[in-house]
């Protein structure tokens, strides 16, 4: 029987690819602690969902030695499959073969499975494991890095876009997962520069390890590159899935809709906002409060902390929460918390993922190093992301609303949809302390005792501006509502703007202050 | 509010002069304060080694004068007099490999 016979050569060569760089290879991976790319995909997707593409590819080298070489699937496995049903491109690079290097035939699998993704409209997850181009290829491998970059960009706010770095990114292949949205490291494994430390060594005379330099802890605590740290590639996975939940699967889609929830009976909202303007409280636990099953998916939680963001769901949707942290910094904005908040607040407005946001900031951190870091370019992405977003937008103002940071918080000048405020709002130019003192400054000068008269004046001012009346008066602020009633008026609001209209000038695109 | 206890795991922290109980992460409380730059100074702008000195303590110099060839990311940098002037320091050797922002000359 001819096609026996047929079906038997072909498992035969299916064998021979999946075997990947061997079992000395693979001993290696194991004994860093890694999985091989196709038990990644494995571990990640749903159960036998994965279909793979592309593994007969043979790389096209010639020079160095190459011609006769034989690397399996050349170092990248491509397909598709689902997660909790939901569909997902996928390519995963295997570090067993030539080190998971890119030659022009593996960029040409990864071009391959992008460009289906982008058509189909589906998620797109990359699994980068590889020692960077492959050099007997030249040029090509450069090509190929060029070919990923360029796919990235145009598939950006089109299709969400996932990086996962399990093993060595560097020199420019970093720069594909820097255009992605959301990039997921792991403890120990992933390690990400643009100039590893042997360079830096020799060119600056600087010693340090790759870890100190572009481990998952730095990329996660300092230079914000990352968006997800875990420990082990397991909870990397269950990170990632729970973020496929979250998301749609294209900008033409809403986000899956799951089976409402009320907020656990723990969180108390009333309990949590001390009085005190000065008194610091954890402001993921007024998010807690109100969302579904008091479920909050934390985005970025390691870096600029004085702003948290992140996913939950209200009455069975996915919102995004941009929320000031008064327990770090007081809550402050600064050039890595705006950029923190710009980037995902452009992200939710591409996904159609209405934007809550709760305020409670003193303004923005004072400092040289800030204003020489260009904390006007950075806080100038909060402005422009706020105002560019045609998602339903609500702001929450839970206490301080001070000076530029009131403006900055999606403020109804900015166009919010709703603005609701707590009885303990504030809303001023800038804190009571400050604000006597300039108002007052000749009464508190010619008093006979200052001290007294500049508490007196402080008080004067709290009574007079420190409330939500004021803007209330003015219509810029819809609501003034108690603590209790905020998850009620926040799924009504949500559900009157179902079908918001925005009319805007056309434009081929505008210009963020990057 | 000076006066009062506060939580260990918060410090005090000031914007517009109202004082917060917050975390101030290492990042901010270490950070360097910031010191007005001495123009008789010239200083590494890149760690990087010391080629050539052609100037010593006590030489008068003309603006655009060499003072010094500087090696830095392999590039051969001239640094010149930014102005006339006697230097009163020469604070390394040729050869040397300094860090970047270390004195190198001083002006008088």
């Amino acid at each position: 029987m001819p096609l026996k016979k047929k079906i038997l050569e072909l498992k035969k060569r299916k064998e021979e690819v999946l075997q990947g760089g061997g079992p000395q290879a693979i001993a290696k991976q194991q004994a860093m602690g890694k999985m091989t790319a196709r038990e990644r995909i494995l571990a990640l997707l749903d159960e036998s969902s994965f279909h793979e593409y592309d593994l007969f590819v043979e790389h096209s080298a010639r020079e160095f030695g190459m011609d006769g070489k034989v690397l399996a699937g050349d170092g990248v496995v491509i397909g598709t499959g689902t997660i909790f049903g939901s569909p997902v491109a996928i390519f995963a690079q295997d570090f067993t073969v030539m080190g998971g290097s890119l030659g022009l035939m593996h960029a040409r699998k990864i071009t391959k499975i992008m460009d289906y993704a982008i058509k189909m409209r589906m998620p797109l997850i990359g699994i980068n494991d590889s020692g960077g181009a492959r050099i007997q290829e030249g040029v090509n491998s450069l090509a190929g890095y060029g070919e990923i970059f360029y796919r990235n960009t145009i598939a950006s706010g089109v299709i969400p876009q996932i990086s996962v770095i399990l093993g060595p990114c560097a020199g420019g292949a970093v720069y594909s997962p820097a255009l992605t949205d959301f990039v997921f490291v792991v403890d120990n494994i992933s390690k990400m520069f643009i100039t590893g430390p042997e360079v830096i060594k020799s060119v600056l005379g600087e010693e340090i390890t790759q870890e100190e330099l572009g481990g998952a802890r730095v990329h996660c605590e300092t230079t914000g590159n990352a968006h997800f740290f875990a420990k082990s590639e397991a909870e990397c996975f269950e990170q990632i899935k729970k973020l496929i939940t979250y998301i749609p699967w294209n900008n033409s889609k809403k986000a899956l809709r799951f089976e409402p929830k009320h907020p656990k009976a723990q969180y108390k909202i009333e309990d949590i906002v001390p009085d005190n303007p000065n008194k610091p409280y954890d402001v993921r636990d007024v998010i807690r409060a109100i969302v579904d099953d008091s479920d909050f998916f934390e985005v970025q939680e390691l870096w600029a902390q004085n702003i948290v963001i992140g996913f939950g769901r209200l009455n069975g949707d996915t919102i995004g929460f941009v929320a000031n942290q008064p327990k770090v910094l007081a809550g402050v904005l600064d050039c890595d918390s705006s950029d923190k908040a710009a980037r995902f607040i452009r992200f939710c407005d591409a996904f159609n993922i209405p934007i809550v946001t709760l305020e409670d900031l003193p303004g923005y951190l004072p400092g040289v190093d800030q204003e020489h870091q260009g904390v006007i370019r950075h806080g100038a992405k909060m402005l422009y992301a706020y105002s560019e977003a045609t998602v339903p937008r609500i702001t929450v103002i839970l206490r301080k609303a001070y000076g530029g940071g009131y403006i900055a918080m999606n403020s109804r000048h900015m166009q919010a949809d709703f603005v609701f405020a707590w009885p303990l709002a504030e809303i001023a130019v800038m804190g009571p302390e400050g604000a006597a003192n300039i108002i007052f400054r000749k009464e508190i000068m010619e008093a006979e005792n200052p001290d007294e008269m500049r508490k007196l004046k402080v008080e004067e001012y709290k009574e007079k501006f420190a409330n939500p009346y004021v803007a209330a008066a003015k219509g810029y602020i819809d609501s003034v509502i108690e603590p209790q009633e905020t998850r009620r008026f926040l799924i009504h609001a949500l559900e009157i703007s179902l079908e918001k209209v925005v009319e805007r000038p056309a434009r081929k695109h505008g210009i963020p202050p990057f | 509010m000076s006066t009062e206890e506060i939580k260990p795991e918060y410090q005090r922290f000031v914007v517009d002069e109202s004082t917060y109980e917050t975390i101030i992460p290492s990042k901010i409380a270490n950070k360097k304060k910031w010191v007005r730059p001495n123009p008789k100074e010239i200083v590494s702008f890149l760690p990087g080694t010391i080629l050539e000195l052609n100037v010593k303590a006590g030489d008068a110099v003309k603006e655009g004068d060499k003072l010094l060839v500087f090696e830095a990311m392999k590039m051969h940098t001239t640094i010149n007099a930014p102005f006339a002037g006697t230097i009163k320091l020469i604070a390394a050797n040729a050869g040397d490999k300094v860090p970047k922002g270390q004195l190198l000359v001083e002006f008088e």
